[in-house]
């Protein structure tokens, strides 16, 4: 229902001022990124879910902040902020680690792809990889090879320095390979 | 003195990125390097092909439902909102609102039909008007995507036959909460036909056809609203007007 061509930071001032079709536009277009996002680092798909829906909602009552900050972020890295903030805090609730989830959740309304089971396999074993990183670690890995954030965005979204953001990155790619020769996993 | 390799890491992923490098093109940049280079690249293409997990898509329509509607409330409401529930606290409600609904539809079928008549013809503002938006929201989360798609449509016109009945009674105030109930229908006909189309083209284009003749008669009838009333009102009306006019144009 939006101009096609309407640029993201006019659809993102409309939501702003309240206009509900902007932020469905802005939920629709972040949703499944920060789905994934929230998956690779809680690994249970109810759960997941249910902290997606909070950030959509956090984003809804803190879009005001979003305006009157003088550094105007994008969008996108600012959502991740919330999303990443919510995790830490679910981590510190629970203080328990989730189990992984046994399956790759495919969409109830589409049909397994052939290659589901190799799927299926890859995902775990990204998992597996991700989740023995330290949560630092792990989400500059997400932010960057699984959800393709520039540094720029990792920064905002994770609240450190943009040089820094390079420097986990190597660190955690380092701990990374380590892990994949000890466990002998294939590396493509 | 500052280890050069991250940052001589990150040029290389960007490059490869963006296709501007191969990955033999960056190790041949950095010959010092390449020994330590080699194993990092590898373990970030081995991330960089990880799958990614979808959400469901009935998780993805029946969220957007309730946020908007979290919008909507607001909209209408006092500045001051109470915070918005989590899903899990919206389960909560959920279930305190299924009971609730339940709890209309015995009344319902107990008092013979009289309160039925009466949540079906609510208008916002009205005490019965929340039953009635519990009841199609209930209608919704068990619908598939075409289902849905009518059933929006359907709702689209009851809030434009609101607006109709607002204006005829003179409660001008209440109209901006139809409207932007009318705007989160139309939207959420649009987003289950993007599911339908997925599937079958030949049921997303009657569908469309359906939805484009019902919203263009409304739209025809609001137009005639604008005149009769109030200045202040017709800003609300005229967003109801441009969101049926896009939707029946084929937007």
């Amino acid at each position: 229902m939006l101009p096609a061509d309407l640029p993201e930071s006019e659809i993102v001032a409309r939501a702003v001022q309240g206009e509900v079709e902007a932020f469905g536009w802005l939920y629709d277009k972040y949703v499944e990124a920060i789905y994934v996002f929230i998956y690779y680092q809680v690994s249970d798909q109810a759960q997941a879910e249910d902290l997606t829906e909070v950030v959509f909602l956090k984003a809804f009552e803190k879009l005001p902040e979003f305006r009157t900050q003088k550094v105007m972020e994008n969008f996108r890295a600012w959502v991740y902020r919330i999303a990443r903030n919510l995790v830490i805090d679910t981590y510190r609730t629970q203080k328990t680690t989730v189990a992984l989830d046994p399956d790759l959740p495919l969409t109830s309304e589409e049909p397994p792809p052939e290659n589901a089971l190799q799927l299926q396999q890859d995902y775990q074993q990204a998992r597996a990889l991700i989740d023995q990183l330290e949560p630092q670690f792990r989400q500059v890995m997400i932010l960057r090879f699984i959800n393709h954030l520039s540094y720029q965005e990792i920064a905002q979204a994770m609240d450190i320095k943009e040089n820094y953001v390079r420097v986990l990155q190597h660190r955690a790619l380092k701990k990374l390979r380590a892990q994949m020769e000890t466990e002998t996993l294939p590396v493509k | 003195m500052t280890d050069p390799l991250p940052e001589i890491l990150a040029q290389c992923l960007d490059a490869l990125e963006k296709g501007e490098l191969t990955l033999a093109d960056c190790l041949a940049q950095h010959p010092a390097h390449q020994a330590e280079l080699a194993p990092l690249l590898a373990a970030a293409l081995r991330l960089e092909t990880a799958p990614r997990p979808r959400p469901a898509a009935a998780f993805r329509r029946n969220a957007r439902i309730r946020l908007l509607n979290q919008m909507a409330a607001q909209v209408k409401s006092a500045p001051t909102q109470p915070p918005a529930p989590t899903r899990t606290q919206t389960l909560t409600l959920g279930l305190t609102r299924l009971l609730a609904a339940l709890a209309v539809i015995c009344v319902v079928l107990f008092a013979g039909g009289a309160i039925s008549y009466t949540a079906a013809n609510a208008l916002p503002g009205d005490a019965l008007y929340s039953a009635k938006l519990i009841l199609e929201d209930l209608k919704l989360a068990s619908a598939s995507d075409a289902e849905d798609a009518i059933l929006q449509t359907q709702f689209a016109s009851n809030r434009l036959t609101e607006i109709q009945l607002l204006t005829v009674q003179g409660r001008y105030a209440d109209i901006p909460a139809a409207v932007v109930r009318f705007e989160i229908n139309v939207e959420g006909a649009t987003l289950a036909l993007t599911g339908v189309a997925r599937n079958d083209s030949n049921a997303t284009y009657t569908l469309i056809i359906q939805m484009q003749r019902s919203l263009s008669a409304q739209a025809e009838v609001l137009s005639n609203l604008l005149i009769v009333v109030p200045e202040q009102t017709r800003p609300a009306i005229e967003r109801a007007i441009l969101a049926a006019h896009i939707f029946s144009l084929g937007g």
